[in-house]
């Protein structure tokens, strides 16, 4: 019987009814991440069976021909290459004591990408792949960059291009403050914010290969696997943080602040529906 | 009738006055905008049109233009009230779409 109907001091067939209604609302409110994950990814092969989770990765391009194909032609010389040269640099340069961002990161980084964001025991909290290479800055007495753009992004190209073709393998450990996150995130991902009261779930679920004006509505599940990404519009790297960050400001909501617990646990519930899917980062988008 | 409207003329008056600005104070109003817009920020649901609207006060206001930027900061702050509002009705009754529960 749940500790909340006990201290209701009920009669006992009060108390069986009470305890009953919690246990059914619990079954249906309270799926745990692999059952989010298989209700999350059963959804787009019912509603697009002739797409593969590999192509949900191509985001948009999967809905438009025309588009796919200029996408193609681009990937021919991919914008993110010099990203991918700059960020090796930066990321194999010691910093002013002699260490290197690889000494912050299991197997020095390389490889690793695909298992981003992670959950940090020791601090309780979500920490994403620009997010550990800020932290490892900090340790190290260099002064912290943004996570969304510039080094950093650059940086992330490259870790990515390490893992690109892995699948993705976000995990949420048994731990309640782990599950605590991935929930957070879950509350960020699904509520309507903004003066056109939009959330995340309403362009990218249902409304998904439908157009917003002449651009085509990528699906939620493979949207992380192609971050970081040159995207024309911004003639640079971007982060997935800063994708939301344009997300939110399109829907006339202040973003949330980067590297904030609140971008963290979103990034961290997104990537995870995207989980068995192939890294397909860094990535290239108009 | 009249004595009706007389009482809720002296309320309002009364609550304008107990306040820290005056009706057409651009800037005890803007300082109240923030403040309120902050709060909603806190809360994830502030809005950028407000954030719009306050710089263009402060301009406004910067420039001398007291009459529109009085006007924009009363805009802002009945914004930043609406929204402030919304952010908390909205993070009370969000859910996950019934098509992605069992």
């Amino acid at each position: 019987m749940t500790r909340a109907c006990r201290h209701l001091h009920l009669p006992l067939l009060t108390s069986l009814a009470c305890a009953l209604l919690f246990a059914a609302s619990a079954g249906v409110t309270r799926a745990g991440p692999q059952e989010d994950l298989q209700i999350y990814q059963d959804f787009f092969k019912k509603r697009f069976p002739t797409l593969s989770v590999e192509d949900l990765s191509n985001g948009a391009y999967s809905f438009s021909e025309d588009k796919k194909k200029q996408w193609l032609d681009i990937m021919e010389f991919p914008p993110y290459e010099v990203a991918i040269e700059e960020g090796k640099t930066l990321f194999e340069t010691p910093f002013a004591n002699g260490k290197t961002y690889g000494s912050c990161l299991d197997q020095g980084g390389i490889g690793i990408a695909h298992t981003y964001p992670r959950f940090d025991k020791a601090t309780g909290k979500v920490v994403a792949l620009a997010g550990a290479l800020n932290a490892c800055r900090a340790a190290n007495g260099e002064k912290t960059l943004s996570t969304f753009k510039g080094d950093l992004a650059n940086i992330a190209a490259y870790l990515t291009s390490t893992s690109r073709g892995k699948p993705i393998t976000v995990t949420v450990p048994d731990d309640p403050k782990a599950l605590a996150a991935y929930e957070d995130g879950k509350r960020i991902y699904f509520t309507r914010r903004g003066p056109r009261e939009f959330a995340c779930y309403h362009c990218h679920w249902v409304a998904a290969g439908a157009r917003i004006r002449g651009n085509e509505l990528s699906t939620a599940v493979g949207q992380a696997t192609h971050f970081p990404t040159y995207r024309s519009k911004w003639g640079e790297m971007g982060t997935l943080q800063r994708r939301y960050k344009g997300c939110m400001e399109n829907t006339g909501a202040v973003a949330l602040k980067e590297n904030s617990d609140g971008m963290n646990n979103l990034e961290y519930f997104h990537t995870y529906m995207s989980n068995g899917i192939p890294m397909n980062a860094p990535g290239t988008r108009f | 009738m009249r004595k009706h409207l007389l009482a809720v003329a002296i309320a309002t008056e009364l609550l304008l006055s107990s306040t820290a600005w005056g009706a057409d104070d651009a800037g005890g109003i803007l300082k109240e905008a923030k403040t309120v817009l902050d709060e909603a920020v806190s809360l994830e649901g502030g809005w950028t049109s407000t954030q719009d609207l306050i710089k263009e006060s402060e301009q406004q206001l910067q420039s001398g233009a007291k009459d529109q930027a009085l006007k924009l900061a009363k805009q802002a702050l009945a914004e930043a009230k609406l929204s402030l509002e919304r952010a908390r009705e909205l993070n009370k009754n969000w859910s996950v779409p019934k098509y992605l529960t069992k």
